[in-house]
C-alpha cells in the first residue's frame, strides 16, 4: 500500500516538476473551448454536454496516455525491479484519475466562462464528471500500456483509444444532459451506478491482464 | 477447434446451408407481418449472423485466454482466426442489415443504439486487427493482441447488449417498443427455419476460420522449417 503511495507521490511530483505537459493541455482545453464558442456562440443546453465531453475526451487523451507512450523499454524493466506491475498500474491510474480531475475541473470552468452557465444542478454534473472521468482515465491509461507496445504507439493510441471510451461516454453523456436540464438526481443515479460497474470492470480487467502486458 | 476430423461436421455444414438459402425463401410467412412484408425473411441471414458473431467472438475470447494461461502458440491462432471470422460475420450482418434497412426504413443507416454500437465496437474489433498487423515480434503480437481482445469483448458485450436497453426508443425490430419476431410468429413456423439458420451459419465461419487457422499454422511450420534448415 505505502509503495503504490509513494509512486503515486512521485508521479504527480513529476508532473508538477515538467510544468509543459499540464500546462500545455491545460492551454489545449482552453482553445479547443474557445474554437467550440467561435463555431458556435450561442450554445444552448441540449448541446452543452456533447462538447464538453467531446472537448474532455480530445484534450485530455495525450495528457493521461504519455505515461506509457513515453515510456522507454529500460523504464519499464527499472520500473518492473522497483515495484509489482499490479502497484504500478494502481499508482498510474490513481495519479491519471487526479489528472483528470484537474482537466475536468478546469475545462467545467472554462465552459460556464465562455458560454455561460447553463447549467441547472452543477452539482450532479460535477460528479458525473467524476465518474465518467474514472472511467474514461483509466481506459487510456490501460489501453497506452496496450498500445506503448506496438512498433508505432503514437499512431495506434487514438484508434485503440476511442472506441474503447464509447460505452461509458454515452453513458456520461445520457446523464450529464439529464443533469444540465436539471431533472434531478434521482433520474440520473440509475445512469450513474452504472457507469461505476463499468468503472470497476475497467479496473478489474486491466489489473488481471496488466502483468502480460508488462512482460518484456 | 483444430483440424475438424469429420466429415460429417462439412457435410452437415452445406445441408444446413442449402436448407436455410432455399426455404428461407421459400417458407410461406405468418399472414399478418403489417409493414415488414417479405423483408421480413431476413431474419434468416441478418439475425443469424449476430448469433453466430456473438458466439464466435466469445469463443475466440476464451482461446485468448487459454493462450494467455498455457502460452501455447496454438491457441493465439486459433483466437486470431476466429476473431477475423468475427469481425467478417458482423461485417455481412452490418451489411445485410444496411439492405434490410434500405428498403424498409428508406435509408441504410438510421440512429439507433444497435446499429451505433456495432459501428463502435467493429472499430474496436479494426483496433485488433491493427495491433496484429504493427507489432513485428510474434510472441509479442501474439500477447498483446490476445491481452487486447480479452480487454475488449466486454466492453463489446456492455455496447451492443447494455446499451440498446438504456435508450428510450429503438426503431430496430425487437428491441423498445418496436415490433418483435415473437408478436408475428404465432404459428412459430418461422423458428423451423432461424435456429437450423443460427447453427448452419455459425457452422460455416467456424469452419472459414478453421482453414485459416491451419494456413496459418502451415505457414509457421514453414517458416521454422527455413530458420533450422
Amino acid at each position: 500500500m505505502s509503495s503504490i503511495n509513494h509512486t503515486v507521490k512521485f508521479f504527480l511530483q513529476a508532473e508538477w516538476k515538467s510544468k509543459f505537459a499540464l500546462s500545455s493541455v491545460l492551454v489545449h482545453i482552453f482553445i479547443a473551448v474557445l474554437i467550440t464558442y467561435l463555431c458556435l456562440p450561442g450554445m444552448d443546453q441540449a448541446l452543452f454536454s456533447a462538447f464538453f465531453w467531446i472537448v474532455v475526451i480530445f484534450t485530455t487523451l495525450q495528457g493521461i496516455s504519455k505515461a506509457f507512450i513515453q515510456m522507454h523499454k529500460g523504464h519499464f524493466l527499472y520500473w518492473h525491479q522497483l515495484i509489482s506491475p499490479v502497484d504500478f498500474l494502481l499508482a498510474k491510474l490513481i495519479a491519471n484519475f487526479l489528472l483528470m480531475i484537474v482537466f475536468n475541473v478546469f475545462a467545467l470552468i472554462v465552459f460556464t466562462v465562455i458560454h455561460g452557465n447553463v447549467i441547472d444542478d452543477m452539482g450532479s454534473f460535477m460528479l458525473i464528471a467524476l465518474v465518467t472521468g474514472t472511467g474514461i482515465s483509466s481506459i487510456f491509461t490501460i489501453s497506452s500500456s496496450i498500445a506503448a507496445k506496438t512498433d508505432h504507439p503514437g499512431m495506434l493510441l487514438p484508434v485503440l483509444t476511442f472506441p474503447l471510451i464509447v460505452p461509458v461516454l454515452l453513458m456520461g453523456l445520457n446523464a450529464g444532459k439529464k443533469a444540465v436540464d436539471g431533472l434531478g438526481f434521482r433520474t440520473l443515479a440509475p445512469e450513474l451506478l452504472l457507469i461505476l460497474l463499468m468503472d470497476i470492470l475497467i479496473v478489474v480487467l486491466g489489473i488481471i491482464l496488466i502483468k502480460f502486458i508488462w512482460k518484456d | 477447434m483444430g483440424k475438424i476430423p469429420n466429415k460429417w461436421y462439412k457435410i452437415v455444414t452445406i445441408l444446413l446451408m442449402c436448407y436455410t438459402l432455399a426455404y428461407g425463401l421459400l417458407l410461406p410467412l405468418p399472414s399478418d407481418v403489417g409493414m415488414l412484408d417479405e423483408t421480413i425473411r431476413n431474419l434468416f441471414y441478418h439475425v443469424p449472423m449476430w448469433f453466430g458473431m456473438m458466439i464466435i467472438l466469445m469463443a475466440a475470447w476464451i482461446y485468448s485466454i487459454i493462450y494467455l494461461q498455457n502460452q501455447n502458440a496454438k491457441m493465439e491462432i486459433y483466437a486470431r482466426a476466429l476473431t477475423y471470422s468475427g469481425i467478417l460475420m458482423g461485417l455481412c450482418g452490418l451489411f445485410t442489415g444496411m439492405f434490410w434497412g434500405y428498403n424498409t426504413w428508406g435509408s441504410p443507416w438510421t440512429n439507433d443504439p444497435k446499429l451505433n454500437g456495432v459501428a463502435v465496437g467493429m472499430c474496436m474489433y479494426a483496433g485488433y486487427w491493427l495491433i496484429q498487423r504493427s507489432i513485428s515480434d510474434d510472441e509479442k503480437r501474439a500477447r498483446i493482441s490476445s491481452v487486447y481482445n480479452i480487454f475488449i469483448f466486454p466492453l463489446f458485450i456492455a455496447l451492443i447488449f447494455v446499451m440498446p436497453k438504456l435508450a428510450k426508443f429503438s426503431i430496430h425490430p425487437g428491441s423498445g417498443e418496436s415490433v418483435n419476431f415473437k408478436s408475428y410468429n404465432k404459428t412459430s413456423n418461422m423458428e423451423m427455419v432461424l435456429y437450423p439458420a443460427v447453427i448452419g451459419w455459425t457452422m460455416l465461419f467456424v469452419w472459414i476460420a478453421e482453414i485459416r487457422a491451419r494456413i496459418e499454422r502451415y505457414k509457421q511450420q514453414k517458416n521454422n522449417e527455413k530458420l533450422f534448415a
